[in-house]
């Protein structure tokens, strides 16, 4: 009898996710002799990334997604460490650790904490400023009013950069600038593109500031119900279809971007004081970790060569 | 067992409309129907049906009711609503029909100033109703006009389906408020064309010509509360508050009013105004609960997908598309509460919309516009419910005069859909890079 | 006896209610204030506290509800004139609401604990808080539409006997 996996996401068919999650069915079928039927809801058809984990948590609804860590911090505290401001030094530095087993803690964690498995980690976004007044350097940062992912750490680190962070919801950010409450956000290419973000705020300076980890996430109820055959052929097409991903997100980013600037609808800006920034962060990466007691973790990830 | 999606969609509306001509309440009857689908299929549980349906009020954007509402209340309780309707004999008394006319006027002003139509049907009926059956008009006419007329409070700005709209697609809340004027006033002047057709039929009478002593008194008691929506709408369109604020910023601006300007709330009135604002308030959020569990449901076997699909694959076009949009709005309006199915249906419609070339903002007022019948249509239509039991009249007594009068409603609907312009034009004269 | 004492249990409901109401303003109150004024600084909690409080609002308003007999319900069916008929057209609502209220609770209970092992982001509280409303509300929907159901059977007899 064939098996059913459901799928879920807050996009459309031409996000790199779904691309991801394509390349991921295609990679099951592949490495897998049975049959699997793969049901892929788009367009937030049920629910967004925050509901999804309550699905997963509970092994019903859906079986398998994309989610930013930010939204997993309600059952993992610890999630949003992978995600966090400045903890990569460059696109290498994010594959090389990604590749490897650091994170294997973290996966550990939220497994136990959320049932919640890890079967790769796609991402590859750059996240900048977008803002509705070029932010030059850290006189133009001051007090800026920007929106930050719910995660705590997101705020402490434009906190530390003296910005004005507020948690806002994702969905009321377009609104939120537009009526001036807030005066930007920072996001990748893909987001700024897809939610039309550059009508309201058209300034993007360039800090760089995040380079994304999105794990393709299972429900541990789902993952152990499967044959044995099908688990070593899904955490393979996880793999995969992870390194599938981040290669064609961190290449559209840029192309993403070139091809809003050529249009016009953004003004890339370049951040003068981004060495600031770097030194800034250290002391805030630090406590966030100790108060974790990933003390260990972040040195790995920072030692990652 | 996998439940099949004809199998679940019989279940979830045939036992939907059977629980509710059973006379469950309508928010028991949605969270009631979803029982059988989650038990028997082997992928959901109940568990899923409390969670969609306690995560739904875990909206920033939600907060906007309660606090719409209580403006409302305090505008009923602090004897603003008196003064608006003071206000609107001036205007309207004198023609045939009077108070009628009143009735309508009175929820074009109140919806300028709340973003709920549920309050006017209620603050407003409270008063208009019994005094339009003393003065000898049909008991049923009353409480349909002032159940029609009071949907004019989410199309008039500002309007809390316009805030949950442009939060859930991403569309600016202060184009969609423009743009729901110029609609929102057509809809009372095509309302007040049918009281007077109903009065020169009925030979209902006019309340008397004002002086110019009584209009004068009329506008200076009811201006500060007309400031109202100089704020609100003014705020949000002027870039200074977002729509929950602005509910808060009514709210409080109400307050002031009632307590230390008019002087006609006193402390001890307050508390039972914040407990009868959370009593109506949770009665309609608690129905948005059990209805977005219902629609996580059909969402989950398929259900809009299959009539989107259909309906693309028959390639209506800008007009028959737009009709069709009306039409959906329409039919689900009949059975769920607004606010979920600009959730549901909403965002299924949109890539269909935008296929047809219908503007995002046009399709909103068209889709806020249907819904807006959705509350004076049976089996669940929250304002008439609310008219009809101030009446004292069960709504099926009432639902011949309420046809009629939908009736040129109906038209400026379908005017909307042949000139978009009509709603269009005003954001894009004051918010023109919101409309490009 | 029991009338009293759930009158009493509503009672309290009602007057929670009106706080919590007053008490939502409070932090949207506050973000207003420091966004424009800046007199008091932008809290990060205001807005996970406005969600804890709206949903006490929605449930407790839910229990009342069902207590007064205010939820909105269709009357397309005439009313029934036959005691026997009433007693089965508003006693069939009232185990309705019942059953869904027990199953609530039942499946309330596991969300509750689901909640224990959710913490919320800004204040770190248990998201416990907010979910034990889930069974809490079941359990009171089941006892007010237990007792209308009583109460409704009472009706009936004492109909039928004065029939009789
Ligand atoms: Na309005
Ligand atoms: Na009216």
């Amino acid at each position: 009898e064939a098996i059913t996996l459901r799928g879920a996401s807050m996009f459309d068919e031409d996000h790199t996710f779904t691309k991801t999650f394509r390349k991921f069915e295609e990679l099951v079928q592949e490495n897998y002799d049975g049959e699997v039927i793969f049901d892929l809801r788009l367009n937030s058809e049920l629910g967004v990334e925050k509901d999804y984990v309550t699905f997963l948590q509970q092994g019903v609804a859906i079986d398998y997604t994309i989610i930013a860590p930010s939204n997993m911090a309600i059952m993992a505290p610890s999630i949003p460490l992978m995600d966090m401001p400045f903890l990569f030094r460059d696109l290498e530095h994010w594959d090389a650790v990604l590749s490897s087993k650091t994170l294997t803690s973290l996966e550990d964690e939220l497994m136990e904490k959320a049932d919640i498995k890890i079967i790769g980690y796609t991402g590859g976004g750059v996240r900048n400023l977008v803002a509705n007044k070029p932010i030059k350097n850290m006189e133009d940062l001051a007090g800026h009013k920007m929106r930050v992912m719910g995660a705590p750490i997101q705020a402490q680190v434009f906190a530390a950069f003296n910005a004005s962070p507020a948690a806002i919801a994702y969905n009321e950010v377009y609104n939120a600038i537009q009526t001036g409450v807030i005066s930007g956000l920072e996001n990748e290419a893909a987001g700024v593109e897809n939610l039309k973000f550059y009508e309201v705020a058209p300034y993007i300076s360039q800090t760089a500031h995040t380079i994304t980890v999105r794990p393709i996430v299972m429900s541990g109820k789902t993952f152990r119900k499967l044959p044995e055959d099908l688990q070593a052929a899904v955490l393979k097409a996880g793999a995969d279809a992870a390194t599938f991903g981040r290669e064609l997100e961190s290449t559209q980013d840029g192309i993403i971007l070139k091809k809003m600037a050529d249009a016009g609808q953004i003004n890339l800006i370049e951040f003068e004081d981004r060495d600031q920034l770097l030194e800034l962060v250290v002391p805030v990466q630090d406590a966030y970790a100790a108060e974790l007691g990933a003390t260990e973790l972040l040195e790995a990830i920072r030692a990652t060569k | 067992m996998i439940v099949s999606t004809g199998l679940a969609c019989g279940l979830l509306v045939g036992g939907f409309i059977l629980l509710v001509l059973l006379r469950v309440p309508v928010a028991f009857a949605l969270g009631l129907a979803t029982i059988p689908v989650v038990l028997m299929d082997l992928r959901l549980t109940p568990f899923i049906v409390l969670d969609r349906m306690f995560q739904s009020y875990n909206s920033f954007i939600l907060l906007a009711v309660p606090f719409f509402l209580l403006a409302a209340n305090l505008m009923n309780s602090g004897k603003i609503t008196d003064k608006l309707i003071d206000l609107a004999r001036v205007l309207t008394g004198w023609m045939p029909g009077g108070l009628g006319h009143v009735n309508v006027a009175v929820s074009m002003l109140f919806a300028g100033i709340s973003g709920s139509s549920t309050a006017d049907a209620a603050g407003c009926g409270k008063i208009l109703i019994p005094a339009m059956v003393r003065e000898g008009y049909d008991r049923r006419f009353a409480i349909a006009i002032t159940a029609c007329s009071s949907v004019m409070g989410v199309i008039i700005p500002p309007s809390i389906l316009m805030v949950v709209w442009g939060g859930v697609m991403q569309t600016s809340v202060g184009a969609l408020f423009l743009a729901g004027a110029i609609p929102g006033i057509m809809i009372g002047l095509a309302l007040m064309a049918t009281v007077y057709g109903y009065a020169k039929v009925y030979n209902y009478p006019i309340i008397g010509v004002p002086t110019f002593r009584d209009i004068i008194a009329a506008f200076k008691g009811s201006f500060l509360a007309m400031l109202t929506p100089v704020f609100v709408v003014g705020g949000i369109v002027g870039g200074i508050v977002t729509p929950t604020e602005s509910a808060i910023i009514a709210a409080i601006y109400s307050l002031l009013l009632g307590m230390f300007v008019y002087r006609t709330v006193t402390v001890r009135e307050l508390g039972q105004i914040f407990y009868e604002t959370g009593r109506f308030a949770s009665i309609s959020l608690f129905a948005i609960g059990t209805a977005t569990a219902f629609g996580w449901l059909l969402a989950f076997y398929n259900v809009p997908r299959l009539i989107v699909a259909g309906m693309t694959s028959l390639e209506f076009g800008y007009f028959g598309t737009a009709l069709v949009i009306a039409a959906l709005f329409l039919f689900f309006g009949l059975f769920i509460d607004a606010i979920p199915t600009i959730i549901i249906l909403g965002t299924v419609l949109m890539p269909v919309a935008a296929a047809a070339d219908i503007h995002p903002i046009a399709f909103a007022i068209i889709g806020i516009v249907a819904l807006a019948f959705g509350l004076v249509t049976p089996p669940y239509g929250l304002c008439l419910l609310i008219s009809a039991s101030i009446g004292g009249m069960n709504i099926v007594h009432v639902m011949k005069d309420v046809m009629i009068i939908l009736l040129p409603m109906l038209l400026i609907l379908l005017l909307i859909i042949v000139f978009p312009e009509i709603a269009l034009w005003l954001p894009g004269w004051l918010m023109p890079q919101s409309v490009q | 006896m029991i009338k009293n004492m759930l009158d009493g249990i509503s009672l309290v409901l009602r007057v929670l209610l009106g706080i919590l109401i007053a008490a939502l303003s409070v932090p949207v109150a506050m973000q207003v204030i420091a966004r424009y004024t800046g007199i008091i600084p932008v809290y990060l909690w205001t807005e996970e506290l406005a969600g804890f409080l709206f949903v006490w609002v929605v449930m407790i308003g839910s229990m009342l509800a069902v207590w007064d007999g205010t939820h909105f319900d269709v009357r397309v069916m005439p009313d029934a004139e036959r005691p026997l008929m009433r007693l089965l057209q508003n006693g069939l609502v009232h185990v309705l609401i019942m059953g869904f209220g027990l199953i609530f609770l039942w499946y309330g209970v596991e969300y509750a604990k689901f909640g224990t092992i959710q913490h919320s982001l800004m204040m770190r509280a248990n998201m416990i808080i907010t979910f034990i409303s889930v069974p809490i509300a079941g359990a009171f929907w089941a006892l007010f539409a237990g007792y209308r159901l009583f109460e409704e059977v009472e009706v009936y007899r004492t109909t039928r006997s004065v029939v009789k």
